[in-house]
């Protein structure tokens, strides 16, 4: 073998150990396309489903980032595994950049627990403050919330598996999005009566609402994109060895 | 300078450059010490000082975590910046051991916020139910919740400040016990004002209280030890530093 040709084996092993370690090709694009049809999915089901089957539908809707990691998990073995295991030299940056993706994830939910907190500590406030409010409470809201409560436990659940789920850019971007579609179901569910919020800032909220939505589907569009470019570069790599073996 | 001497000289450089990237000696033990003066404040409140009750008290122990960063740097750079400024190459472990730390405090504060949501959408689940036992609220229970909404924000601010001020794992350490101090503050204070729990669960809750008092107080002197350990690492360091004959 030339000198030549061990440099080009060298580029490879080290190209596919820094594929193994922190990408994840199809599985990323699957993120964003699980994170795509959430909504249409949520108008279908009303029409189809109803008691226990919506119930699971929905808990499924809000276990979807944890179900894209087990998918990640398994397409990552099947697809990506080819040559064998191998692992990357420690790379200082790009640990640090996982780690901040990952403490911008939680500060992001964190946030998003405190401002639900105040939300609703504020509308409920302002009931009792003003008994004359108190009798415009729509009696049959704190028996909708009840079903609801287990839910308040999904932001918590999302950052805990946020280090099983992240381990490259891509895969934080790939989270992200699932987690962002979450918690946007968590606000429809939860609090879109327009209860905790005076109604003139419902017009806002859907502003803000869509414009979140709106985000997160380019988002996911970019990861589909992304996740298939990463895919192509595994595909380059497996050519090239081939190539390089044929050579031989 | 002879071979070995060069050796032990990289030895060293290469300890207090360590040293002065990841660790604070003494700055570590004031966070321990700051804990046990949070939870002592707890327990004997100074409750008339000036004649009344004196809330800048709660206010220090609530901001203990974010005082005791910037006090831990100016402490580090007067105690421990004698030999000057030093970088130590990156260290992936130890980088990767340090946000690790900073993600359980993450995960106590997004834990501690969705308890506090839960507890109040549960609870105001039940009594919104009953517009009997709504008459029962006290109205002064509003105001008061509403003086300390600000205090909920409390634990974005913590973790916000994190990593920036966070240099090591033993410092992680240090400031999860104030974190937790902090944390246990918020829910004392947010459980005393017109809450409507019954006797049972509020012995629940005193439990639970001392109970994570307790593993405060252990880890707050575990906090002292490990501090002081490594200021004696530090002196060790300048001790055998080579000396000109």
């Amino acid at each position: 073998m030339s000198t030549p040709d061990f440099q080009t084996l060298d580029t490879l092993t080290r190209d596919y150990a820094a594929f193994q370690s922190r990408k994840s090709g199809l599985a990323t694009a699957l993120g964003g396309l699980m994170a795509l049809p959430m909504f249409p999915l949520i108008k279908v089901s009303k029409r189809f489903l109803s008691g226990l089957s919506f119930r699971l539908f929905i808990a499924g809707l809000f276990l979807m980032p944890i179900l894209w990691i087990l998918a990640k998990a398994v397409l990552s073995q099947r697809l990506y595994h080819g040559l064998g295991e191998v692992k990357a030299n420690p790379d200082p940056s790009a640990e640090a950049l996982r780690w901040q993706w990952i403490f911008g994830l939680a500060f992001a939910l964190l946030a998003f627990q405190t401002l639900a907190l105040f939300g609703f500590m504020d509308g409920v406030l302002g009931f009792i403050l003003s008994p004359s409010r108190l009798g415009q409470f729509p009696p049959h809201l704190p028996s909708r919330w009840r079903p609801w409560l287990w839910t308040l436990w999904m932001p918590c659940l999302y950052l805990l598996a946020a280090p099983l789920a992240i381990r490259g850019i891509e895969e934080a971007r790939a989270y992200t999005v699932l987690a962002g579609q979450g918690v946007i179901l968590l606000v429809m569910g939860f609090a879109w009566d327009g209860m905790n919020y005076p109604s003139g800032l419902k017009p806002w909220l859907t502003a803000l609402y869509m414009g979140a939505e709106g985000f997160i589907l380019l988002w996911s569009v970019l990861a589909i994109r992304r996740g298939w470019l990463e895919h192509r570069a595994f595909k380059h790599i497996l050519q090239s060895v081939s190539c390089g073996g044929a050579q031989l | 300078m002879s071979i070995p001497n060069l050796q032990t000289l990289d030895a060293l450089t290469h300890d207090y450059a360590a040293f002065q990237s990841r660790k604070s000696g003494l700055a570590t033990a004031l966070g321990g010490v700051m804990a046990l003066l949070a939870s002592l404040q707890m327990f004997y409140p100074v409750r008339h000082f000036s004649g009344s009750y004196w809330p800048v008290q709660e206010i220090l122990v609530l901001l203990t975590p974010v005082l005791w960063l910037p006090l831990k740097e100016w402490t580090f750079r007067v105690l421990y910046r004698g030999l000057g400024p030093a970088k130590a190459l990156p260290d992936v472990a130890q980088e990767r051991a340090k946000w690790q730390w900073i993600f359980v405090i993450a995960m106590v504060l997004i834990t501690f916020q969705t308890l506090a949501l839960l507890g109040f959408v549960g609870d105001f689940a039940r009594v919104l139910h009953q517009p009997e036992i709504l008459k029962q609220i006290p109205v002064r229970m509003s105001s008061v919740w509403s003086t300390w909404m600000w205090v909920a924000a409390l634990p974005w601010l913590y973790l916000l400040v994190a990593p920036w001020w966070i240099r090591g794992v033993e410092e992680a350490r240090a400031y999860l016990v104030l974190v937790g101090q902090g944390v246990l503050r918020i829910a004392f204070d947010f459980n005393v004002p017109g809450a409507d729990v019954s006797r049972e669960t509020k012995q629940w809750i005193i439990r639970l209280f001392l109970l994570f008092q307790v593993g405060l107080l252990a880890w707050a002197i575990r906090t002292i030890r490990r501090g002081w350990r490594e200021h004696r690492e530090y002196l060790a360091i300048l001790r055998s530093l080579p000396r000109e004959s």
